[in-house]
């Protein structure tokens, strides 16, 4: 049986890692990202989404991308301010087993359909940010600064359609509170693709986490909870495996 | 003698995890793309990623396709396929039309709709396997770990003692063979963690 994921965020500022509320990163360091990300390969995640916010990163930085992938042993997805075929071309070669896309996605959608026909669409991720403005969930990129005049539920077919392989849908409203997921969003999302589905933007605690499962998420992804708290993906596995939900068992030697 | 490793570099997929993992059992694999170098090792990962037909074409287009038959044949050598590169061991792929495969294990790599799975493709992420047959491929595993998979095909083979472990989604599919000394595992023991590792591990000892 497939396993949901547990799946930490890194999110790099081009100096340190960073973790904040709502979208505001840059006021609070979340520590180094290869002493972090050498801690989740050895706690055996799932999974890593990294996240590149600097928006310096047209040229692509090889040693620095080699040095982060070469300490995984698990697939990780890379983002950022990925705009061009080429960009994503040196990420998979460096490393990357997924692209996470988001502004392009507004700017030049056609980009969707020529990535996943080049590198298949289990490669392509599209990261969706929403805030709820007036009731009504309203789509967001630029690292949440700009509001599109796409519809939610309009771009996440579009998103499909075009082939990407996987949502990760953000709430923006909810991100580094740590007070629960928008599981509202989750459900919306989950009743409208039949692609995989993240969760992200909430996550304090494991029954967060079993929240997010029942509203139709796949997997889990959560930062301030990891960087800001005693909680650990092996605790959030144990506690959803208790409940029943598939999830990975860490390794063991017979 | 300390074995030699190579991993065939045939221009496509992601060989630099592979190699990484190799390198945390401390196996310095040498990465190859001249297909008669491949006598010099005693044992050969073939990877890939991508469809079957375009690895299948690349294979033969680049003069791999006897060195790897005979390499094969050879008793006191072992061959490691993954993912694509495990289905291109078989008789016929169906991917992008039908293609000659190595015909090194008989059977054929079928869509897993076509054979009865409703659930949503591509296959991706962390599933389970069940043991079938013993294998020095599964030794220090538990029945019922976890691989990292990403596949829309499954290999159905003609020779069922060939299938070392199976894995569920929609229907039962092969995810570990062996024939004599080659084997595939459907999954990408580079990063299915330290379960991947034990695998890559049991090969390399055995």
């Amino acid at each position: 049986m497939l396993k949901v994921r547990i799946i930490p965020i890194m999110l790099w500022n081009g100096t340190t890692l960073v973790k904040g509320n709502k979208f505001e990163n840059d006021k609070r360091s979340a520590g180094s990202p290869l002493t972090t990300i050498k801690i989740y390969n050895s706690r055996d995640v799932d999974e890593i989404l990294f996240f590149d916010i600097s928006r310096n990163n047209e040229i692509i930085d090889k040693n620095f991308i080699l040095s982060i992938t070469d300490c995984v042993s698990v697939p990780i997805t890379i983002g950022g301010g990925i705009e061009k075929i080429s960009q994503m071309n040196e990420l998979f070669e460096y490393g990357a087993d997924k692209i996470a896309i988001n502004s392009i996605i507004f700017k030049n959608p056609d980009i969707i359909n020529e990535a996943s026909k080049k590198f298949g669409s289990q490669a392509i991720t599209a990261s969706i940010d929403v805030r709820r403005i007036n009731q009504k969930y309203e789509c967001f990129y630029d690292l949440g600064k700009t509001k599109s005049d796409k519809e939610l539920k309009n771009l996440l077919v579009e998103c499909v359609d075009r082939g990407v392989g996987e949502i990760v849908i953000n709430c923006i409203d909810h991100d580094g509170l740590m007070k629960g997921y928008d599981n509202e969003l989750i459900q919306l999302t989950s009743s409208l693709v039949n692609v995989p589905i993240v969760a992200s933007g909430g996550a304090g605690n494991y029954e967060h986490f079993y929240d997010a499962y029942k509203s139709g998420a796949d997997a889990f992804a959560a930062a301030s909870i990891y960087h800001f708290t005693e909680h650990t993906p092996a605790k959030a596995k144990k506690y959803l495996k208790k409940k029943g939900v598939p999830i990975r068992d860490n390794f063991i030697i017979e | 003698m300390t074995i030699k490793v190579a991993i065939i570099n045939y221009g496509t997929g992601n060989i630099r995890s592979l190699y990484n993992s190799l390198k945390k059992i401390e196996v310095e694999a040498e990465i190859i793309a001249d297909p008669e170098s491949i006598y010099k090792f005693d044992k050969v990962f073939l990877p890939g990623v991508g469809s079957y037909k375009d690895a299948i074409d690349m294979i033969k287009k680049k003069g791999w396709e006897k060195p790897i038959k005979t390499f094969s044949s050879s008793r006191d050598k072992s061959l490691f396929g993954i993912c694509v590169g495990m289905q291109i061991l078989s008789t016929f792929g169906y991917e992008y039309g039908k293609s000659n495969g190595l015909d090194i294990i008989k059977g054929n790599v079928e869509r897993l709709d076509k054979q009865g799975c409703d659930l949503k493709l591509p296959h991706i992420g962390w599933n389970n396997i069940k043991i079938l047959n013993k294998n020095l491929l599964t030794e220090n595993l538990v029945d019922g770990s976890n691989f990292y998979f990403v596949n829309s095909y499954s290999f159905k083979l003609i020779n069922s003692n060939e299938i070392i472990a199976t894995t569920n989604y929609g229907i039962e599919f092969p995810s570990i063979i062996n024939k004599r000394n080659v084997f595939g595992t459907q999954f990408h023991p580079e990063k299915s963690s330290k379960a991947g590792i034990q695998i890559l591990k049991n090969f390399i000892n055995a």
